[in-house]
């Protein structure tokens, strides 16, 4: 019975972390944050796009402020470097000496100022005045200087003197370069001095002007490229750009001429507000790149100078995308925390479950006393427990419950083989008798189906030349055939023993056996005398199979002996006799219905025609019944034996000078 | 092949019974616990054995135990329609007298009806 459970599947072992609970528990729970981390996030970025716009909007408004602010911050401390200059003058004196040392300090006083100008006419601020002109600019650690007024120069032929001088206020240059500059590019504030400083009306009669290097705007505005998420621009008063991402604007083109170009058409209300010094803002699509950007133009503060500032709706929605990863990212780290939170929770379930499926493999090896942990538990781990528990006391008891059974089995097992061996003591020897020349040989062979069974067969001999035989067969098998055999065969043997022939034996018996017989239990039985020395052959057959005469001549055939009822149920008042005789070399073969009755496996019965042809001519008593048994097992061929098998055979033939 | 049995409702003390398959040493329990009930009272058994296709000495005992319990109150067990390897078991074994083994029922009936004739007549001799 152990060996039985043992081949139950081990299941002691731990299953595979894929298909643990616990796995799944955490699986799916970190399924369903990720989802709603997803969904979340989805919803937060559909609803923050807008605002990340607007905000976007909002910083770069506040960038181009404050690039403006920073411009304007540089251009007014160049413009209060002029107004100090201008002023400066009027008290040093007019000593030409004096005047360099000022334009010098003038330029090494601020770095944003790479040089510096001053031109005074004769007589400008007092009447005995020489004409004094000079040019200081700042050339590597020394300075490069210049009049401004030499042979085949003179600088009441420059455009930037006439307009000073013509329009009588200051004002900031176009970038330009040339031989005096060093072939920087400046920007330059001009301002006219005039004799009296508080008489805006009057001419001026000099001017002081300060070189702004173009690079210190661009440094001042920052470092970037054409590709810059957010691109400043710095429009001279004259919309040229000053400092433009894209080399082929930089110092090249005006905003006009952009304008004023196809592609450069969106930008019309930029230029409109530059023109009307007031901020704007524009989305446009950049023709260079491709990308739509938001464009908007500040102007700095008391000059004509503009700052524009454009960022691309990527950069704006890229805030968003990293915002989005952010979250992401801390969400799954998120996820992952509590993945390992819920690793560990999950582990005081399944460690149980564990326990109990080890102790389970231990009993399906059949340690049932194994000890069973956690049976005392108040959970669902209890409650498995216990039933556990409960299932081990029932196949405990059950297991001994079919030990014993086995044990009653075993015992009425030993108790049917000893009952067969008495049974197959009864049976007697098989006798040869000789007479008058002849020998009559006898041979019976009977294999109960079950340990005992109902079939029998007995002879004896009378007078030394009759031989008496008696086969049978009682209804069913087993136990109660083999009980109710045992009474047949003593009712016979008293029967046959009375003298007389065989019709008058089975009347006795017949009669004898159906006392008390509620049972039912019957036999059929042929019996049967021959003599030896004649072979005359007197048969009786209480509901039995017709015996098979075999000739000589190897003819066979059934003896068409008439029946009577079977021993046990109705007493007959006579059985039919059957007479007749054997001739030399004639045998004479009886059987019961588990040699004809024989079933192969697929519920054929062997049959009385395969019975006659089985047997063989000349063999002799014993080989008759080896030849037949084996037939009627051949012809089952594996099948279990469903009945009793009893063969019983007489040869009769010229005595051989036997010993008998 | 298993044991078929159907029990015909009884009407007035006489019972049909249709076996069909095989009443041998694994069947004739079945047959038995079914029949037992019915034999009390019962007047007059017939047994139609048209579809019965086997029967071994365990199921003639079935069949002696029916006689022998009818027999107890005058009742008869009448066979219809036997096919030919099961007449031939009867006319060796003897199962059942050969006159009461019937080919049709309307015989069986006429039979039946002279045997009731047969003791009515009895009885009223013996009144």
């Amino acid at each position: 019975m152990t060996q039985l459970i043992a081949e139950l599947p081990a299941s002691g072992r731990a299953v595979p972390w894929y298909r643990s609970l616990r796995t799944r528990l955490v699986l799916w729970i970190c399924v369903g944050c990720v989802a709603v981390l997803l969904a979340a996030t989805l919803i937060v970025q559909a609803r923050s796009a807008r605002l990340l716009t607007a905000q976007s909007e909002r910083e770069i408004s506040t960038l181009a402020e404050q690039t403006a602010l920073g411009l304007h911050a540089t251009l007014e401390s160049v413009e209060v470097g002029a107004n100090t200059l201008g002023e400066a003058v009027r008290g040093v004196g007019r000593d030409p000496r004096t005047l360099d040392a000022l334009l010098r300090a003038t330029v090494a006083g601020d770095d944003d100022i790479a040089g510096a100008m001053l031109v005074l006419e004769p007589g400008a601020l007092d009447d005995g005045d020489a004409a004094y002109s000079w040019y200081v600019r700042r050339d590597g650690k020394g300075y490069y200087t210049q009049p401004m007024r030499s042979r085949g120069y003179d600088y009441h032929d420059q455009p930037w003197w006439k307009r000073t001088i013509g329009e009588g206020r200051a004002w900031w240059s176009e970038p330009y370069r040339n031989a005096a500059t060093g072939e920087q590019t400046f920007v330059t504030y001009n301002r006219p001095i005039r004799r009296d400083p508080d008489d805006h009306t009057s001419t001026p009669v000099g001017m002081v002007s300060l070189d702004v290097p173009v690079s210190r705007l661009r440094t001042l505005i920052g470092q970037q490229t054409p590709d810059s998420p957010v691109q400043r621009v710095v429009l001279s008063p004259e919309h040229l750009y000053v400092v433009h991402p894209s080399p082929a604007l930089e110092l090249k083109v005006r905003l006009d001429d952009r304008v004023s170009q196809v592609e450069g058409r969106m930008l019309q209300p930029l230029l409109d507000a530059v023109r009307e010094r007031r901020s704007a803002d524009v989305t446009y699509l950049d023709p260079t790149t491709g990308t739509r950007r938001i464009g908007l133009v500040q102007p700095v503060p008391d000059s004509l100078w503009t700052v524009a500032v454009s960022v691309s709706e990527q950069y704006a929605q890229e805030q968003l995308r990293s915002t989005t990863r952010a979250v992401i990212a801390g969400g799954l780290l998120a996820v992952l925390v509590l993945v390992l939170v819920l690793w560990l929770i999950a582990r005081p379930i399944t460690r149980p479950l564990l326990a109990l499926t080890s102790s389970a493999g231990h009993f399906a090896a059949g340690e049932f006393d194994w000890p069973l942990p956690h049976t005392t538990r108040r959970d669902e781990v209890g409650l498995l427990a216990r039933a556990y528990d409960r299932a081990r006391s029932s196949i405990k008891s059950q297991l001994a419950e079919i030990e014993r059974m086995a044990r009653s089995r075993q015992k009425l097992e030993s108790e049917l083989s000893i009952a067969r061996d008495i049974q197959l003591a009864m049976l007697p020897p098989a006798p040869t008798l000789h007479a008058d020349g002849h020998c009559l040989q006898a041979h019976a062979l009977l294999e109960p189906a079950k340990a005992v069974g109902g079939d029998f067969y007995t002879f004896f001999v009378r007078d030394e030349r009759v031989l008496w035989f008696v086969i049978g067969d009682v209804s069913d098998k087993g136990v109660p055939a083999a009980l109710f055999m045992a009474r047949a065969m003593t009712v016979l043997e008293v029967a046959t023993s009375l003298g007389g022939t065989p019709d008058k034996a089975l009347r006795v018996a017949a009669a004898r056996l159906v006392e008390g017989n509620d049972t039912c239990m019957f036999a059929t039985v042929l019996c049967g005398a021959i003599d030896a020395g004649s072979g005359e052959v007197v048969l009786a057959s209480a509901g039995h199979e017709a015996p098979v005469l075999l000739h000589a001549d190897g003819r066979r055939e059934y003896l068409d002996v008439p029946t009577g009822p079977p021993l046990g149920v109705d007493i007959a008042d006579s059985y039919p006799l059957w007479r007749g005789r054997l001739q030399p070399g004639d045998a004479l073969v009886a059987y019961t219905d588990g040699i004809s009755e024989a079933l192969d496996g697929g519920h054929n019965a062997f049959g009385t025609e395969r019975l006659l042809t089985a047997l063989p001519v000349g063999a002799d008593a014993r080989g008759l019944c080896e030849v037949l048994v084996a037939a009627a097992h051949r012809f089952a061929d594996g099948a279990a034996q469903s009945d009793d098998i009893t063969v019983l055979a007489l040869s009769f033939d010229p005595s051989t000078g036997g010993n008998a | 092949m298993e044991l078929q049995i159907h029990i015909d409702p009884p009407s007035n003390g006489s019972q049909r019974i249709a076996l069909g398959g095989r009443l041998d040493t694994d069947s004739y329990a079945e047959f038995d616990r079914q029949l037992e009930p019915l034999l009390p009272g019962m007047q007059s058994l017939l047994l139609d054995l048209s579809e019965l296709v086997y029967i071994s000495s365990a199921g003639i005992r079935s069949i002696f135990r029916a006689r022998k319990a009818l027999a107890g109150h005058s009742g008869k067990v009448l066979v219809l329609n036997p096919q030919p390897q099961i007449q031939k078991v009867f006319d060796v074994v003897k199962a059942v007298p050969l006159n009461e083994i019937f080919s049709s029922a309307a015989e069986a009936d006429a039979y039946l009806d002279a045997m009731q004739r047969k003791v009515l007549r009895g009885d009223e001799d013996e009144d």
